[in-house]
């Protein structure tokens, strides 16, 4: 069980790794950097010590994949990072403009 | 007379045929003394020779599809002219008879109404040929024809602003209908099955026949676009990819995947925007985006699956109970595909000052230009474009919530309130007099779609303004606007050949007054310094009047209507 962190820290460990997923899309899932790769493992260890376990799990399981197969664990890590954010756009955003 | 299709058509039908101002004009025409006119019958048709040399000849069962020597092509007012004159000037002969006989371009007598009501379907298609009665069911199932329990022989289209008639004593292929084809139009045969009260068993076979859609490769391209999105990162993309992007949004829309296709047009816009630098990249867009069209994909695959009800915060006080909206429009903007052509009107709640967009469509071979779409298409069964422009009208709606969760709008009634918006209080109540508050209302409403409306368009309400002038490269007209403190905003006009016309006026306008208020759009949040203008209001001796912009964008005759002044 991590140690209980204050909200401030988590939402800037949260705004820091999307600055990385940002750079992930940049770049692209086939063009990712030796660099880039520690820079993820790092993000990963401090989720964890954030508490954002599911997050840290799929961003491991991402880093874990070979760079052929990685399209799905990215998909689901930018759900969960999304979700983590509660700014995921399920349900019809569109739905006032069209009546 | 006793041309019973022409002697019962009133003056309501002729206009819905044509036009008010030709109905008009070919009463004036009539009533002047200079102009004389016979007629006198040849075989079974009428012909009508006027004295300034035009003759007009309507054969038998084609009630106002006749033929005018003028060679206009439609209805002509001569046409128009004549059937008045004889309506008036009863024709002596003998009775028509209702069955048209055979004539050399036809093989066969075409029946008239009563008959065509009174077959049986297999015959009734095989009368009317296949190409038209296949082309009229399709578009019966896209649009629910309504019977008009006013007139016997009356057909309209929801949402479609248009009406058919079948006069009395005509044959099917003299129905006047007020989309103005050349007859018989692909909206005879849906009136003629909803006379015949077939509708809906034809829609149930229709259905029952018709194959469930396979969405299936849909998906797939939808999946294969997202991952080269992610697999070649947007500095990878081929140049190609935000074309494809959009092409298959288009063929996700059409198979109903309504929130996919969007999301994938939107990825498509924003990296569309990197590569030109249209507008500034916001990496974070991209990022929500492709985490919702993923989720997207993963939730049509069945792969997972998500409790979506924390999604949307409702105010389930407000939802309990019924609640009324008023909203005025206040701006118009036109779009095309290839085969249907529409407008957003943009509404404006009076007390919220939330923007929203009503949209409309029609088909495009009905072509019309954006000015009689404004005048003539009718929004939600009930009131037209220009209706809405400059109008009020209340919007009563219910909030359904089962179990305590929100399940969607009930809309119940739309009324339309005939008097004119007062501008100055709706301009002073949400326009904006200082530019230095445009990053905080924006910012406080600009990422938060889901709260619904169109926040990155405002009301500016400016101290003073420059001359509009064109960029170095001639291609934007730019127009600045000042507040009381100086700064200034730039309203960006992009020049195309559709827009000179009102860019023009743009020019003349900028030498006049400044504008009381100017509905504007902004390009991104970042970029608060340029906006494009989509309406203005002007202090006139008469009032204050509000002129909208980009109805403008694709007039067809612009030089014929200068302005749109609703």
């Amino acid at each position: 069980m991590s140690d209980a962190k204050p909200i401030s820290e988590i939402c800037r460990r949260v705004d820091e790794f999307s600055a990385w997923i940002d750079a992930s899309i940049a770049l692209g899932l086939t063009g990712w950097t030796h660099e880039h790769l520690t820079l993820g493992k790092s993000h990963e260890s401090r989720l964890r010590e954030a508490g954002l376990d599911q997050l840290a799990r799929s961003l491991d399981a991402l880093l874990s994949a070979p760079p052929s197969d990685r399209t799905g664990p990215f998909g689901r890590l930018l759900v969960i990072h999304d979700i983590t954010r509660e700014r995921v756009w399920l349900d019809e955003p569109w739905s006032v403009e069209e009546k | 007379m006793n041309r019973p299709d022409l002697a019962g058509l009133t003056e309501d039908e002729l206009r819905r045929a044509s036009s008010v101002g030709l109905v008009q004009r070919a009463k004036k025409e009539l009533a002047d003394a200079s102009l004389s006119a016979h007629a006198w019958w040849e075989d079974l048709t009428i012909i009508v020779q006027w004295s300034d040399g035009v003759t007009c000849r309507f054969p038998p069962g084609r009630s106002l599809q006749g033929d005018c020597s003028c060679l206009a092509g439609t209805l002509c007012r001569h046409l128009l002219r004549s059937v008045l004159w004889l309506q008036a000037n009863p024709l002596p002969g003998a009775e028509i008879a209702s069955v048209v006989p055979a004539t050399k371009g036809r093989a066969k007598a075409v029946p008239a109404m009563d008959e065509l009501l009174a077959m049986d379907r297999v015959a009734l298609a095989k009368t009317i040929g296949k190409t038209l009665w296949n082309k009229g069911i399709r578009f019966l199932q896209e649009h629910p024809p309504r019977v008009d329990s006013a007139h016997s022989r009356q057909v309209s289209f929801g949402g479609m602003a248009i009406t058919i008639s079948f006069p009395a004593g005509s044959h099917w292929e003299g129905a006047l209908c007020s989309c103005r084809g050349t007859m018989p139009c692909p909206h005879v045969v849906p009136a003629i099955v909803a006379l015949r009260g077939d509708v809906d068993q034809i829609v149930q076979e229709k259905k029952e026949k018709e194959p469930a859609p396979d969405r299936s490769s849909a998906w797939r391209r939808y999946h294969a676009m997202i991952v080269e999105l992610m697999t070649c990162g947007w500095d990878g993309l081929s140049m190609a990819w935000c074309s494809a992007a959009q092409t298959t949004a288009l063929e996700l829309e059409k198979q109903g995947i309504r929130q996919g296709a969007k999301l994938l047009e939107r990825l498509a816009g924003q990296i569309g925007d990197q590569r030109t630098g249209d507008r500034p990249f916001r990496a974070e867009l991209v990022r929500r985006d492709l985490a919702a069209a993923w989720l997207e994909w993963e939730l049509a695959s069945s792969a997972i699956s998500v409790d979506r009800s924390h999604q949307r915060e409702v105010d389930l006080d407000a939802g309990e109970k019924p609640s009324r909206r008023t909203f005025v429009g206040v701006g118009a903007q036109a779009w095309w595909t290839d085969e249907h052509t529409g407008l957003n009107l943009l509404l404006q709640d009076v007390e919220s000052g939330d923007m929203v967009t009503a949209s409309t469509a029609r088909p495009r071979e009905l072509d019309l230009s954006p000015s009689d779409l404004a005048r003539s298409t009718i929004l939600g069964e009930v009131f037209t474009a220009r209706d809405l422009l400059g109008t009020m009208f209340h919007c009563h709606h219910e909030n359904v919530v089962d179990d305590g969760k929100f399940r969607g709008v009930k809309e119940n009634e739309v009324e339309l309130k005939p008097d004119g918006v007062d501008w100055l209080m709706l301009s002073q109540q949400f326009g904006i007099d200082g530019w230095d508050r445009l990053a905080d209302r924006a910012k406080k409403t600009f990422p938060s779609i889901l709260t619904g409306g169109r926040p990155e368009i405002q009301w500016l309400c400016p101290a003073r303004h420059d001359l509009a002038r064109f960029d170095s490269g001639r291609q934007t007209l730019i127009w600045p606007m000042y507040d009381r403190q100086g700064r200034r905003i730039d309203l960006e006009y992009n020049y195309r050949s559709e827009r000179a016309d009102m860019i023009e006026s743009l020019e003349k306008v900028s030498r006049m007054s400044t504008p009381m208020a100017v509905l504007a759009r902004y390009r991104s949040i970042e970029s608060l310094r340029t906006a494009e203008p989509i309406a203005m209001l002007f202090f006139e001796s008469a009032g204050i009047r509000l002129w909208v912009i980009d109805l403008q964008r694709w007039d067809g005759k612009p030089h014929v209507r200068r302005q749109t002044d609703f």
